[in-house]
This record gives C-alpha cells, sequence and structure tokens, in this order.
C-alpha cells in the first residue's frame, strides 16, 4: 500500500522517469502495458503463467497436424472462394465474419498450405454432403501434405484461443483495469497494492491452467477444428470491456462476435440490459451491438442478392437444436424448454434493471447472468460438443471469482466427459477418436467409439443418449445452482453501493 | 489430481466399447436404399485386415412396415466377386427393424484374403433394402461421383456397381489386434512427418520450446512460491 500510495503521489512524470532513455522506452512500455495482461508482468506470477502457457501451447501443437473434420474443411472451401477467386458462396451466407477471417487467414498462412487449385478442388462435396463429404475428407487426410495443410488450417484458433485466455487474465485481474488506466502505477509494488485485495494469484493461475488445458476447447478447436474460438474471443472481449466501464465499445465487439457465430445475439438483451438502466440507452446498446450483423446482412445482399442468416432462418436445421426439448401439453402446441427457461431468465433481468423488483443488477455480475444464460443454453436445449466452448469462459472465470464454489471443475469434467460421451453415441467414430484421420485412415476409423458399441443393439443406443443427456443437465444445474442462489439473494439483500458503481 | 485422474479414466471408459480393433473395413454413410429380393442380390467387396471375417453389420430398410417375420435374409461371404462360397449366415425376418444395423455373424471366424464379397438376397413378402451410397443416375456433370470406401466396390447382382453398401465387417482378432493397430498409428504418424520434413523439423522446434517453457515456468514458479 505504501508503494502504491508513493506512485500515485509521484504522479505521472516522476513514475515515467525523466531520464533520455526512460523517454525513448516509454512507447514500448505504454504498448506492453495495453497489450500484455498485468499479471504476466507481475514477476511472482510471470513464470507460473508462463509455464502453464508452455503446457497449453505444446498440448495445442501436439493436436494440431493429425486431426481432420468435415465442418473445418467445409468453412475453408467457402472461404478460399473469397480469399482467391473474390467471391462468396452464395448459397451458404452463415457466419461470415467468419468466413472473412478465415479467407484472411489463407492469404496470411498460404506459404504453409498447398497451392489452392490442389487443394480446395472443384466439385467439392456440396452435390451431396452426407454421401460425399467423406471421401473428400479422406482425399485431404491421405494427401502429402496433410499434417502441414491441417496445422496452418487451425492457426486462426489457436490466435484466438490464446487471446481469449489473455483477455480472462486481464479480467480476472480486476483491479488492475485501474491501474491500468492510471499509467503512472508503472512500479510492480503498485500493481501488487492494487491486485492484491482483488484476486488471489493462485487462484489466477487456476483460472488461467484451466483455460490451457480446458478439455472442451482442446476439442472444439484443435481436435474437431471449428472456428467457436473466433466467437469466444469477442464475447469475453465484450466482457472485459463491459466491466472496465466501456460499455460501447462492449457493444461493438459482442457485434462483431455476432458475425463470427451468431449465437451472441442471445446475448444482447442480457449484456443491454446489465450495462445500463434506461431503456433508451439500453436500445442504443442493442442497437450498435447488431450494427455488425446489419452491416454483413447488407454485404451479403450487395455480393449475393441475399441477406445470409435471416434469409435461411426458416430451412435452418440448427436453429431447430433451440426447439428440440419440449414439455407435452393436452393441447395443440408445446412448450419449447430453452424458451420458458431463457425467457424467464431476461424477464427476472429486465424486472431488476428497470426497477421493478429486487436491487439493478451489477456489472461486476455480468459475467453471473452469462453464465446462467449459458447454462440454459446447454442444460434445454440440444447442441454439437464443440457448441459448448462457448460455455468455458464462465467456467474459467468462476474458478478464480468463486474459489467457495468448490464443484465448479469436477462438475464441469463431468460435463465434458458427458458431452464427449454424447459426441461419441451420436456421431462416433469421425466426431472423436476418428478424428485421427489422417494418422492412418483404416485403423483411425476402428478405434473404439460408443457408436459402433452400440451399433446393432437397437434401442439400446438411444436409451443411452437419453440417460447421458439427463446426466449433463442434471450436473449443468447443479454446476450453476450457487450462481442463482448469489443472484437470487443479492436481489433480496440489494446492493445500493454497487448500484451506484455500476451506474 | 487423484479427482482429475478418476475423471479422465471415467472419460475414456465412456469412450471405449467397440472390438473392431483391427483396422477392419467400415463405411456407414448412405443416400439410397438398395432393395433386395430372393433373384436381386446386393452385395459388397472389401479388404480384409486381420486374420479373418467373423461377421458385417449392415443397415436395413424396411420402408416404414415391420419385415416379414416368416422371410430371411440370407448373407453369403465369397472369396471373390462371383467366387467360391466360403460361408452362409440367416438373420431372421422378425430381427430386421428400420434404418437398423443388423448383425449378421457366421459359424465361427473365416479364414478369407485378397478381396472377398457379402453378397445378401431377401427372401420374403414384406420389402426389405439396404443402405447404400450411390452415385446419381444418371451423374450430373461437375459432381464428384460417390466411393466412400476405395479399397471395395458395390457389387448388384453379381456385377460391381459405382457406390458403396452402408457396412462394416467385423473380424476374428477382436483385442489381440491392439497392438498392431497402435504400431500402425505410430507408423502412420512417422510416416506424415517423413513426407513433410521442413514442416516436421518447425514443428518439433516449437513443440520442443513449448515444452521448455512448461518445465522451466513451472519449475521457476514452484521456486519463487
Amino acid at each position: 500500500v505504501p508503494d502504491r500510495k508513493a506512485a500515485e503521489v509521484a504522479g505521472p512524470r516522476a513514475a515515467r522517469g525523466s531520464s533520455p532513455e526512460g523517454a525513448r522506452a516509454r512507447p514500448t512500455a505504454r504498448v506492453l502495458e495495453r497489450v500484455v495482461p498485468a499479471p504476466l508482468r507481475d514477476p511472482s506470477l510471470r513464470w507460473p503463467l508462463l509455464g502453464w502457457l508452455g503446457v497449453g501451447l505444446a498440448v495445442r501443437l501436439a493436436l494440431m497436424p493429425f486431426t481432420v473434420s468435415a465442418d473445418l474443411l467445409a468453412v475453408y472451401w467457402r472461404s478460399h472462394l473469397i480469399a482467391y477467386d473474390g467471391q462468396v458462396f452464395g448459397s451458404y451466407l452463415v457466419n461470415m465474419g467468419a468466413h472473412y477471417t478465415h479467407a484472411l487467414s489463407l492469404r496470411l498462412f498460404g506459404f504453409l498450405l498447398p497451392p489452392p487449385d490442389e487443394l480446395w478442388t472443384d466439385p467439392w462435396w456440396w452435390s451431396d454432403s452426407g454421401a460425399l463429404s467423406a471421401q473428400v475428407q479422406r482425399e485431404v487426410s491421405t494427401s502429402d501434405a496433410a499434417f502441414q495443410t491441417l496445422f496452418a488450417l487451425k492457426l486462426p484458433y489457436l490466435v484466438a484461443d490464446i487471446a481469449t485466455g489473455l483477455l480472462l487474465l486481464a479480467l480476472l485481474a480486476g483491479a488492475g483495469a485501474a491501474w491500468h488506466r492510471r499509467r503512472s502505477a508503472t512500479s510492480e509494488a503498485a500493481y501488487r497494492a492494487e491486485m492484491a485485495p482483488t484476486i488471489d494469484p493462485l487462484l489466477l493461475r487456476r483460472a488461467w491452467a484451466f483455460w490451457m488445458l480446458s478439455p472442451i476447447g482442446l476439442y472444439a478447436s484443435y481436435l474437431f477444428g471449428r472456428y467457436e474460438a473466433l466467437a469466444v474471443v469477442f464475447v469475453v472481449a465484450a466482457l472485459l470491456c463491459a466491466e472496465r466501464d466501456r460499455p460501447w465499445w462492449s457493444a461493438v465487439l459482442l457485434g462483431i462476435g455476432v458475425t463470427m457465430r451468431a449465437y451472441p445475439l442471445l446475448l444482447i438483451p442480457f449484456f443491454a440490459l446489465v450495462v445500463f438502466r434506461r431503456p433508451l440507452q439500453q436500445a442504443a446498446w442493442g442497437a450498435v451491438a447488431l450494427a455488425p450483423f446489419a452491416a454483413v446482412m447488407a454485404s451479403n445482399r450487395l455480393l449475393a442478392g441475399t441477406v445470409g442468416e435471416l434469409s435461411r432462418l426458416q430451412d435452418f436445421a440448427t436453429g431447430s437444436t433451440f426447439f428440440a426439448i419440449t414439455l407435452p401439453v393436452d393441447a395443440e402446441g408445446q412448450l419449447y424448454l430453452f424458451f420458458l427457461v431463457l425467457l424467464g431468465v431476461l424477464g427476472v433481468l429486465a424486472g431488476r434493471s428497470w426497477g421493478w423488483w429486487g436491487s439493478a443488477p451489477l456489472r461486476r455480475d455480468l459475467w453471473l447472468w452469462l453464465l446462467l444464460v449459458h447454462a440454459c443454453l446447454f442444460g434445454a436445449a440440444t447442441f454439437a460438443a464443440h457448441y459448448f466452448m462457448w460455455f468455458t469462459p464462465f467456467v474459467a472465470i468462476a474458478l478464480a471469482r468463486r474459489p467457495e464454489w468448490r464443484g465448479v471443475l469436477p462438475l464441469h469434467l463431468a460435463q465434458a466427459a458427458l458431452v464427449l460421451a454424447l459426441t461419441d453415441l451420436l456421431g462416433g467414430p469421425g466426431t472423436l477418436l476418428g478424428l485421427f484421420e489422417p494418422v492412418h485412415p483404416e485403423l483411425a476409423t476402428s478405434l473404439p467409439n460408443l457408436r459402433e458399441a452400440f451399433l446393432t443393439g437397437g434401442g439400446q443406443r438411444l436409451q443411452l443418449v437419453g440417460l447421458v443427456r439427463s446426466a449433463f443437465t442434471v450436473v449443468t444445474v447443479l454446476l450453476v445452482a450457487p450462481a442463482v442462489a448469489e443472484l437470487a439473494g443479492r436481489a433480496r439483500r440489494g446492493d445500493r453501493a454497487g448500484e451506484r458503481t455500476a451506474r | 489430481m487423484s479427482r482429475w485422474l478418476l475423471l479422465l479414466v471415467l472419460a475414456g471408459a465412456l469412450a471405449t466399447g467397440c472390438a473392431r480393433l483391427g483396422g477392419e473395413p467400415q463405411q456407414p454413410s448412405h443416400n439410397a436404399a438398395l432393395q433386395v429380393t430372393a433373384e436381386r442380390t446386393v452385395g459388397q467387396t472389401f479388404e480384409v485386415r486381420g486374420s479373418g471375417v467373423a461377421g458385417v453389420d449392415l443397415l436395413v430398410a424396411t420402408f416404414s412396415q415391420p419385415a416379414d417375420p416368416s422371410g430371411t435374409l440370407e448373407v453369403v461371404l465369397r472369396d471373390a466377386v462371383g467366387g467360391a462360397e466360403v460361408a452362409v449366415a440367416e438373420v431372421p425376418g422378425g430381427d430386421l427393424a428400420d434404418n437398423s444395423w443388423v448383425a449378421v455373424r457366421f459359424d465361427g471366424a473365416q479364414e478369407v484374403g485378397g478381396r472377398p464379397a457379402v453378397e445378401v438376397r431377401w427372401d420374403g413378402a414384406s420389402p426389405v433394402a439396404l443402405r447404400a451410397n450411390v452415385p446419381p443416375d444418371p451423374l450430373p456433370p461437375d459432381v464428384l461421383v460417390n466411393d466412400p470406401y476405395p479399397f471395395g466396390e458395390l457389387v448388384l447382382d453379381g456385377e460391381l456397381a459405382a457406390g458403396d453398401l452402408a457396412f462394416r465387417v467385423v473380424g476374428a482378432d477382436g483385442l489381440a489386434a491392439a497392438p498392431r493397430t497402435a504400431r500402425g498409428l505410430v507408423g502412420g504418424l512417422l510416416r506424415g512427418l517423413a513426407g513433410t520434413p521442413a514442416f516436421a523439423v518447425l514443428w518439433l522446434v516449437l513443440l520442443s520450446g513449448c515444452a521448455a517453457l512448461a518445465v522451466v515456468g513451472l519449475r521457476r514458479g514452484r521456486r519463487d512460491a
């Protein structure tokens, strides 16, 4: 604390130093200060954090070259039209922000890839995806440069994934934000004085280690090769900005996230209701968050004569996952569990935000609301395993910020095991161990998988699917129960001081 | 740590359960149902991996009605297309369900090599078909020709045809094939890396650097703590 006070008293000029060397070093120091999260600049934390970074990178590198999925190749095939032909794939204009990112990646890492005409052959499998994708995938898997190609194709996911980890570090070292803004406090003692009351370094390390070894994160980005990390990084960045009192940047970043994967659309009302109180401001925030998506729709219209996602709503199979779990009604129509739960949570939050009941939600609790929304999403809808990566940043935050929720890690690992088991039951072998096709096409598909174990077992497989899905929902409810209790308790008690802070 | 290990073991156990470890052929994709009758046979050639063939699993369609329970699905294993009969297995119609895999097992493991074939016929009152992955007829220009299993072909009435059945072969080796599979996977990994030596070197350097960072970082962190 004395060091902190000294830094505050001395002011910016003293802290920056007055020597010519100090003045010359200043721009670099400023850049580092902005780019590198505060914990990585703390000598007592730097090495263990770098150690876990090494572990995480080694695991990622060990997986990247050796697995393939049809999803990975499909998004890149569509993106290669943008990168090399300057066209968009008119019949699938979905998640276009992600497609532009993939196109950029093809250009950036093209030196690691075979010539485009060799890799992205035409005709592709679009005439009958279900029947033809396996043989096209096999051609890529058995090509001479398969490992190098797959490594290069996953590089943007690595960048987004590690960036998300760094954002989580910045988010969790919350008090570092105040320090960050007060550029005078460049001494490490000042940093520690700011950070120490906020978070135990051990918890920070735990969250970082979790991110480095998150089973679902590794599966989604490096085994299955899906671009979930491109959306997750923007959701976490939006949360960081919201917590750091930069609500409009938060809106822009969440909006970009929507162009990567449409799912953050669901999060927009939750962000808006927490970061602002007045309905007009909330509507404005929502409009800003929707602007990037609207821009993409407009560009789709210009380039291909159709708006993309909106025009596919009526036949978009993925959307049906939200309607998959229903409660029967003894009349026409049924209750959709996901919308029931989601609208319920949204209603409670809206009532608190508009002062109808309870205390106003706090920005520092936004992550709790988001944890709850994601739990609703995965507990009350059907989904593919890689989607579950959307949930993982909130597990990392809970590990650091709520050590008293002792069951978070084991419950999340149980979730991960159940999600992967479900994937193997429904899609194996090509969705789990069969992803290692490039290592040995024949042998990889014969690695043990649950789907084959029950292939000729009649209804046993479906019964097991039901059991696993039920167990997953129970585990998810148990994991978020403390968050619900905390939010409910806070609503009853009120939090006037926090309310002032949030305003 | 013990909790982590327990969960890892549980996850491993959940993901295990199949004894088809020897790289025996399998092809699950399909886009058509090929009707079989007593006169019209449908089959598939394949390459044998391991020491023999214990059976074959097929994906059956009964067109939304129960298969004739007095009917019989006959599966003949031949040493080649139109070759000598090696083994025959029969499945009663009552065991067939629409869009379900049916297990066909021969009487013990059959020693066949090269490229044998299975040939299926149905003798019953209700219609029965086998799911298969076949090209459209006529084949439009600018589309790929379906060939999901490159080591064998569909057989229609004893003649090779484009496409493949949805099928999997059950080998005779079971868990005994596991070491061979492991060796094959390691060999495949090394061959793949050797095929692109510059990438292999770059990848190994990066991997070693990350491993070194992990060791140094965690050691220094423990020492500082």
